[in-house]
């Protein structure tokens, strides 16, 4: 029986458009489909307190990935397993698996248990899911009270529990909670953050912006150009307000890393395609791409955001450039790999792979994959290895790509075979 | 009699072997490079360092309490984790991890040691002694250092005045740079892009007469720190006696705390290349480690602050130091005596709150504007001018909030606790909420004055009462040229202005709040058992802290009732 590729339009999910290629059997999604509506939904007809409909394998290789970074053990490695498994976490909640997040959160033993959950609730909340939203709430408030060693822990759990708050409308605690987030630092920005101006502002903001960026703290001007790229997207419709933000992003980003301005290119090349305007998509990413030639990096990053501006270029319609530079980024790796750390190198072709797989071609991907997953084994130690499995695994789920029956035994064989040296 | 003759042998053999083993060096050799996961334990103690030692990338070094990593001067041994790799160390407060020379292990109650080449240094230690004792020395070089590599961001685009590689003064994300005093080109390199790197863990670690360099020119620290991440953890740290800096921090956003540096030949604690972090719960103690010149034996300045290489690069240090106490060199005459509380270069903030300043040799705020290496200073290139960087507010961006501009949307809470690391409501230089006592150089105060700092609305203190319970010195010695007057013994628990601040230290991205001045309340002497000060007997002890005695500030009153309350209720 032929499977049925759904193209990657077909899967546009909010702002960022994490679009993923999926293949599945002709009969799997109704099928699914059917057991869904009978087993969920909360007490708002659009709830998914459920796992919405995804490919068997997809849930196998979360359960690997989440299983592998179980498997490194708590003494001494408690902060990298729990990250490694909150990465798993946060792929479940793009894949709309909250119920399977749920499941996994239980097992997280340190701090990012509490920020999983609150990012659980703050996903049931967007999902207007009430009841399960306050019920996680609850339980990321129970963490984030407890002493995690350093403050900024505790801080990143409430900032998602104020912002949860705000969604489901519990204004009060919301100001109370940002109440006790803000006297960290400074009482008087209690409530800013539920304030949400209006157009009218935008000048404002814009001067407001500038004193930031004067401050020359490093903080201040990061946080002033996602503004900026936010509100380029808010007023992309608006000519005058769109280029004044561009121009004010671009006189003052001397003072922002390459990376980020490649970033922030990104963002707003997404945001011209949500607008239907792939030319000025094209435009920015031709920019983001002169940046990227423009400097030295490690090769690593270099194609790491080589696959990332290939993903752009095709989703802009640059399809055939787009496939040359994904296919140059493989070039680099296979003739300099030498020159970079083993550890280092699974990551980078994780982003080639998720490329191909963007870009339709499944076979390409599967192949980059199944080096991902070589290269991660490459360290001697198991720790390095766990990761990068439980990333490679978390990747194949969120783009949909299948192992075949080889690969699937290489990574069981390297799961299982983990142990000392950690 | 052929019989007689084997039977005489073996036994004589096993008498050579037990003889050997009588004598033989106790320990364990490390010899190579760590790539595979390493642990070492009380049973393999003392490790031996025998070159320079890398954990290399995806490597972690686990090092249980109470091991002693004791390395030989002809050795050349120090340690180094690579960018990608972790090192635990599981110090305790009865059992620390103590990294030291084995001239200092010689000195331990019960050690027995072989001397040799060269000058008689020792080359074996036979029986490991008590590491709760040990007596003060002269002495520094015997050993290298502890040097962390991590992937965060650094500002790294110049040094003495030319680029480094081809790194940027944005910087590119990729900034990178190599380690002083380490010769590998790629596993001695420091920097990255992550801020939430994770380096591992240190916790009671005490590290004694190290700073020699192995592979290059230059003297190391007791502790580098390059481009470590928010997510490594560290605390109880002990730097005496080194011949270079006794922490020093390049970029990166860790945090530290109680941290007790001692007797070193260069800047106590030093930052640059755009540290965002913090500190809180210090004792600095200004002096000597050997004889030789400021800087390279005599202490220099007790906390030495550069902001970026260069001036006007990214990221730029913006640190939050809190409940310091620190203890200068006070010798006037001829104007031989220590150096600077604080140096300023290259555009750094730093936010010092709650601390105890006192016998400084020199300035309190030294305006050095650069480092002297070729870089800009405050000002350059658009960027804040010295005096304005004393009157701008970190968080300029509440006038933004409280004006009630919309963030697009944006969750300022998510961002906030991301990005901030620092008091919000203090400027981004300030010295607030601290006792000054017996800082009598002419020029003490002249600088900060002229920024403020003792304007009646920092809450700063000029004491005339010693702020900690005793200190006393020996004799005056000439070291370098400067008159010393070596600190030899101390109970440095908070009195008199120090027992009470004006307002709690803030809750920072990495501590909560106290309401005392200085590195400890009037009670909690957080040095003893672990330390080498207590081990040489350099401690003077105090009273214990009362059980209801909540706050630490020797009473039990209304302020404990609400501390109790807060932690109840919370």
């Amino acid at each position: 029986m032929a499977a049925v590729e759904l193209l990657p339009s077909d899967f546009f999910y909010g702002k960022k458009m994490n679009f993923k290629a999926r293949t599945f059997k002709p009969y799997f999604l109704p099928l699914v489909a059917v057991i869904f509506l009978v087993t969920c939904g909360c007490e708002n007809e659009k709830a998914v307190r459920c796992n919405k409909p995804i490919a068997a394998f997809q849930k196998e290789l979360l359960d690997v990935a989440f299983a592998t970074a179980s498997a490194i053990p708590v003494k001494p490695h408690i902060k990298s397993r729990s990250k490694a498994q909150q990465a798993v976490v946060d792929t479940c909640l793009e894949l709309d698996q909250p119920a399977l997040a749920a499941t996994y959160i239980e097992k997280i033993e340190d701090w990012r248990g509490g920020l999983c959950y609150a990012n659980l609730a703050y996903y049931y909340a967007n999902s207007d899911c009430k009841k399960q939203a306050r019920h996680y709430l609850k339980l990321a408030e129970q963490i984030a009270g407890e002493d995690h060693g350093l403050q900024w822990r505790n801080n990143r759990i409430r900032a998602v529990i104020v912002k949860t708050q705000n969604k489901l409308g519990q204004t009060v605690r919301a100001d109370k909670s940002y109440k006790a987030l803000a006297d960290i630092n400074n009482p008087d920005i209690a409530g800013a953050e539920a304030k949400v101006g209006a157009e009218t502002s935008f000048e404002g903001q814009i001067k407001s912006l500038e004193g930031l960026i004067e401050t020359g703290v490093y903080e201040m001007i990061e946080l002033s150009f996602q503004i900026y790229a936010r509100l380029f997207d808010r007023f992309y419709d608006d000519p005058n307000r769109r280029s004044l933000t561009e121009e004010k992003i671009k006189t003052n980003w001397r003072k922002i890393p390459v990376s980020a301005r490649i970033e922030l290119l990104s963002d707003m090349a997404d945001s011209a395609v949500e607008h239907s305007d792939p030319n000025k998509a094209l435009e920015l990413i031709n920019e983001a791409q002169l940046l990227l030639d423009g400097s030295k990096w490690r090769l690593e990053h270099r194609i790491k955001f080589m696959s990332k501006l290939g993903e752009k270029r095709f989703r802009a319609g640059d399809t055939e450039k787009a496939r040359s530079d994904i296919d140059a980024a493989v070039a680099l790796f296979d003739n300099q790999k030498s020159e970079i750390v083993n550890i280092y190198r699974a990551q980078a072709l994780r982003s080639i792979g998720r490329t191909y797989q963007v870009m339709g071609d499944t076979r390409a991907s599967l192949s980059i994959y199944k080096r991902a997953v070589e290269e991660g084994v490459e360290n001697p130690n198991s720790r390095p290895r766990a990761e990068d499995l439980s990333a490679t695994c978390c990747s194949m789920a969120l783009y949909a790509v299948e192992p075949d029956a080889e690969l699937w035994a290489r990574i069981r064989q390297i799961s299982g075979g983990l142990g000392q040296p950690w | 009699m052929k019989k007689f003759a084997v039977l005489l042998i073996a036994i004589m053999g096993i008498v050579v072997s037990i003889a050997d083993v009588s004598i033989a060096e106790v320990g364990t050799n490390v010899n190579a490079n760590i790539s595979g996961s390493a642990h070492w334990t009380k049973t393999g103690s003392p490790y031996h360092l025998k070159q320079q030692i890398y954990v290399l990338p995806g490597a972690t070094l686990t090092i249980d309490a109470g091991v002693v990593v004791a390395s030989y001067v002809a050795d050349q041994g120090s340690l180094a984790v690579c960018r990608g790799a972790q090192i635990f160390v599981n110090g305790t407060k009865c059992e620390p991890v103590i990294m030291t020379s084995a001239e200092d292990v010689a000195t331990w109650a019960g050690s027995s040691v072989r001397r040799g080449d060269p000058n008689n240094t020792v080359v074996e230690i036979i029986g490991m002694g008590d590491p709760k004792s040990g007596v003060w020395r002269e002495g520094c070089n015997e050993w290298g250092n502890l040097t962390i590599m991590g992937d965060a961001l650094i500002s790294a685009s110049h040094y003495g005045g030319v680029p480094v590689g081809t790194n940027t003064k944005c910087p590119d994300g990729t900034n990178q740079k190599q380690m002083e005093g380490l010769t590998d080109p790629v596993n001695g390199m420091y920097g990255g892009d992550n801020d939430d790197d994770d380096s591992g863990e240190i916790h009671y670690l005490s590290i004694r007469y190290g700073g020699k360099v192995v592979g290059l020119a230059n003297e190391l620290n007791g502790l580098s720190l390059g481009g470590i991440g928010r997510n490594t953890e560290i605390d109880h740290v002990e730097i005496m006696n080194n011949v270079d800096d006794g922490i020093e921090i390049w970029g990166g956003t860790v945090c530290l705390s109680h941290i007790n540096i001692w007797n070193v030949g260069d800047d106590s604690f030093d930052v640059d290349e755009g540290w965002r972090g913090s500190t809180k719960y210090g004792l600095i103690v200004q002096g000597y480690s050997i004889n030789a010149s400021q800087g390279s034996g005599v202490g220099d300045n007790c906390i030495e602050t550069d902001g970026a290489e260069d001036s006007d690069a990214q990221p730029v240090t913006t640190a939050a130091v809190s409940n310091y106490t620190i203890i200068g060199q006070p010798w006037q005459s001829g104007g031989n005596g220590g150096d600077h509380g604080t140096a300023w270069r290259d555009n750094a903030r730093v936010q010092y709150t709650n601390c105890i300043w006192m016998d400084l040799g020199e300035k309190l705020v030294a305006f050095d504007n650069t480092d002297g290496d070729g870089a800009n200073g405050y000002g350059y290139n658009g960027t804040l001018s010295w005096a304005d960087t004393w009157k701008t507010s970190y968080n300029q961006w509440i006038g933004m909030a409280q004006s009630g501009i919309n963030l697009c949307g944006e969750d300022l809470s998510a961002i906030y606790a991301q990005y901030m690391c620092c008091p919000a409501d203090a400027n981004l230089a300030c010295i607030k909420d601290s006792v000054f006592y017996n800082n009598v150089n002419a020029a003490a105060y002249t600088e900060a004055d002229a920024r403020g700092v003792r304007n009646p609305a920092n809450n700063n203190v000029t004491a005339s009462s010693l702020p900690i319970q005793a200190i006393t010195r020996g004799s005056a010695v000439v070291k370098g040229g400067k008159t010393m007057l070596p600190v030899i013994s101390i109970n440095p628990c908070a009195a008199n202005d120090a027992v009470h601040s004006v307002n709690q230290t803030p809750d920072c991205e990495c501590f909560t709040s106290s309401n005392f001045r200085g590195g400890f309340n009037t009670c909690d002497n957080w040095l003893e058992s672990w330390s080498a000060v207590d081990a040489y007997g350099m401690l003077i002890s105090g009273q214990e802290c009362d059980k209801t005695d909540f706050d630490g500030d020797g009473d039990t009153d209304m302020r404990d009732f609400a501390d109790f309350a807060n932690g109840w209720l919370m």
